[in-house]
């Protein structure tokens, strides 16, 4: 291979509140370590890169075997025989699957594309997961092509639907975390994409109503694996037709500190059972003043 | 509103601002030729809009291939056998790619500044114009062959400054690529044998690219195939490269035109022989008119 030149990377300059003056910290300073004490895993340079001009991205087998059949079991039972299960915790935050909701991985992502850092520090995280929900499909329930959302980049302040990004940082409004417990294969079930329709200023064509069109990709990955996507993409169920295991997912939703899209809640005996740092993540959506607010993040005196 | 659930976008005009009135009667509706100018679908405009590139396979007849393919051999190989001053793409048979009514169409959509634009004049300008020819290692002894290195470059250009004419900008409904380039592929291109490489959604990127990018094998990269008398449009906000060519059984010969703004550019400003420009039919010589805004339109 010719010698190639290097790659060279800086900060990217953010307006903090006051005065124009930038955010003095990055992903890297914000909430270190998750609820269980394990540090978090920050997205690679390229997992960067690709999440940003694509919409999604996918990590494939960052469960242990081990750990994907612990959950899966559970999640079946959530699906088939929800009554064996105590009622608080009969939902994807229930059981084995609460530390999903802030895995290491989801963590160091949500540091980078979501988190607002003056409210995240040790101790609370600066977003909010808002709801939770377990997908099960097969041939009998397969779910359908619904193509939805797109264009975000040009979103109002309003609409939680956005992508913004500026050189060098992006962030996602709602951002979609998908575990997928079972194999999926390429073109037979899994959620569909149009590639950089984030951040698209056209509005979609015709074609985009074809599950057939190239406008269209997807994937395939092994048990556990974890797919982010923001929901400012064009996206879509696609029917499940593998007949050689069901789909078998958590979908996770995770939102800005300062925005709710949805109303829902774990019930309250769950939260409480939780971890305090885990707890924050159903925070209520506004831009709380802690110790650690403006002093922390600005050169600016007066903080 | 229109048919399809869009409306007019806001573009702000010069003073206050008010937007742009509909100027879709100022831009030309025929080129050079006299043909009407071919816009692009709905779906061109999303592609290229959202991806950075976008292929039209098969645009050209199978009698104008024949014929441009033969004058690229002879400007390649026996250039002696043309008069000085038509030793350029811009002579011959290829000369009626510069206005082809699919690329007036495309770039009246992304490049052309309306108030620069009248039925008589584009709105944009051609910075430069070349012959790509390029050959497999085994064949590469037959007379004048070219190879082309693995080179990734460009990118990110949704927040480059002005003057750095390598940028994209994008709002709701409207799209502008300042630098663009429109490769005709005269030969048929086979997937990773050498057509140009080019990073999908990277012209919109705000994360400096990854070291993989360094790797033409790593799945960042993406390419196309397509028949002979094809179309590549792409914004040189794209990262983008050569590929060496390996295919065997055709060489590849490629028309490539970079479009500008009327008034400034990358590149010095392309001027033709005033033999070849003067012989050109009005409208197209207004592609190589002088760099300036003000009143710069012929009416």
């Amino acid at each position: 291979m010719p010698e190639t030149k290097k790659i060279v990377r800086s900060e990217p300059f953010v307006i903090n509140k006051n005065m124009g003056s930038p955010l003095a910290i990055s992903a890297r300073d914000l909430t270190p370590k998750n609820a269980d004490g394990l540090p978090v895993v920050l997205p690679t340079e390229k997992q960067k890169y690709d999440f940003d001009r694509n919409g999604w991205l996918l990590i494939p087998g960052v469960l242990s075997k081990d750990e994907c059949d612990e959950m899966r079991t559970f999640a079946e039972r959530l699906a088939k025989d929800p009554e064996s299960i105590p009622e608080h915790e009969r939902c994807p935050l229930g059981g084995p699957l609460q530390k999903l909701a802030d895995h290491p991985v989801i963590v160091g992502f949500m540091n980078e594309f979501v988190a607002y850092p003056p409210l995240a520090n040790d101790e609370r995280y600066g977003f909010r997961l808002e709801t939770s929900h377990l997908f099960y499909r097969d041939a009998e329930t397969p779910g359908k092509f619904s193509p939805h959302n797109g264009n975000g980049l040009f979103r109002m302040p309003w609409d939680s639907h956005f992508y913004r990004c500026i050189p060098g940082k992006a962030w996602s409004g709602l951002t979609r975390v998908v575990w997928e417990f079972n194999p999926v294969k390429k073109g037979q079930g899994s959620t569909l994409f149009v590639p950089g329709s984030h951040k698209a200023a056209y509005p979609a064509p015709e074609t985009v109503r074809d599950p057939e069109s190239t406008m269209w990709e997807t994937y395939s990955c092994p048990p556990g694996s974890l797919l982010f996507f923001t929901e400012a993409i064009t996206h879509s169920a696609h029917p499940w037709t593998n007949t050689e295991n069901n789909r078998l997912a958590v979908f996770n939703l995770y939102n800005i500190v300062a925005s709710r899209w949805h109303s829902w809640l774990p019930p309250e005996k769950l939260i409480e059972s939780m971890p305090p740092l885990r707890q924050t993540l159903f925070s209520e959506p506004y831009n709380e003043k802690v110790e650690t607010f403006f002093p922390r993040t600005t050169a600016y005196m007066d903080g | 509103m229109d048919s399809n659930g869009t409306v007019t976008p806001y573009i702000i005009d010069k003073n206050l601002g008010s937007p742009m009135d509909d100027y879709s009667d100022t831009l030309p509706k025929k080129n050079g030729d006299g043909l009407d100018i071919i816009e692009p679908t709905t779906e061109q405009k999303y592609r290229f809009d959202k991806d950075g590139w976008l292929l039209v396979p098969g645009v050209l007849s199978e009698q104008d291939i024949k014929e441009m393919r033969e004058y690229c051999l002879q400007l390649h190989f026996d250039p002696q056998s043309l008069p000085e001053h038509e030793r350029t793409p811009l002579a011959g048979p290829t000369q009626k790619l510069i206005d082809h009514p699919l690329v007036v169409g495309m770039m009246n959509e992304f490049m052309a500044n309306p108030r620069l634009s009248s039925p008589n004049c584009y709105g944009f300008s051609l910075a430069a114009n070349g012959l790509w020819y390029r050959t497999a290692p085994n064949r590469r002894n037959e007379g004048r062959r070219e190879a082309r290195q693995f080179g990734p470059h460009n990118g990110n250009g949704l927040y480059r400054l002005p003057g750095d004419a390598h940028y994209y900008n994008a709002f709701p409904g409207k799209a502008n690529s300042a630098h663009t380039r429109v490769v005709w592929e005269l030969n048929p291109v086979k997937h990773k044998q050498g057509g140009t490489l080019l990073v999908t959604g990277s012209h919109k990127a705000v994360y400096t690219a990854p070291d993989e990018i360094q790797d033409p094998d790593s799945g960042i990269w993406t390419t196309y195939s397509c028949p002979a008398g094809s179309v590549l449009f792409f914004a040189e906000a794209t990262t983008h490269s050569a590929h060496p060519w390996t295919n065997e059984e055709n060489d590849r010969i490629a028309i490539a035109n970079l479009y500008n703004f009327v008034d400034g550019g990358h590149a010095r400003l392309l001027r033709p022989d005033p033999r070849i420009l003067n012989a050109m039919p009005p409208i197209r010589q207004t592609l190589f008119r002088e760099r300036f805004a003000g009143q710069n339109v012929v009416r």
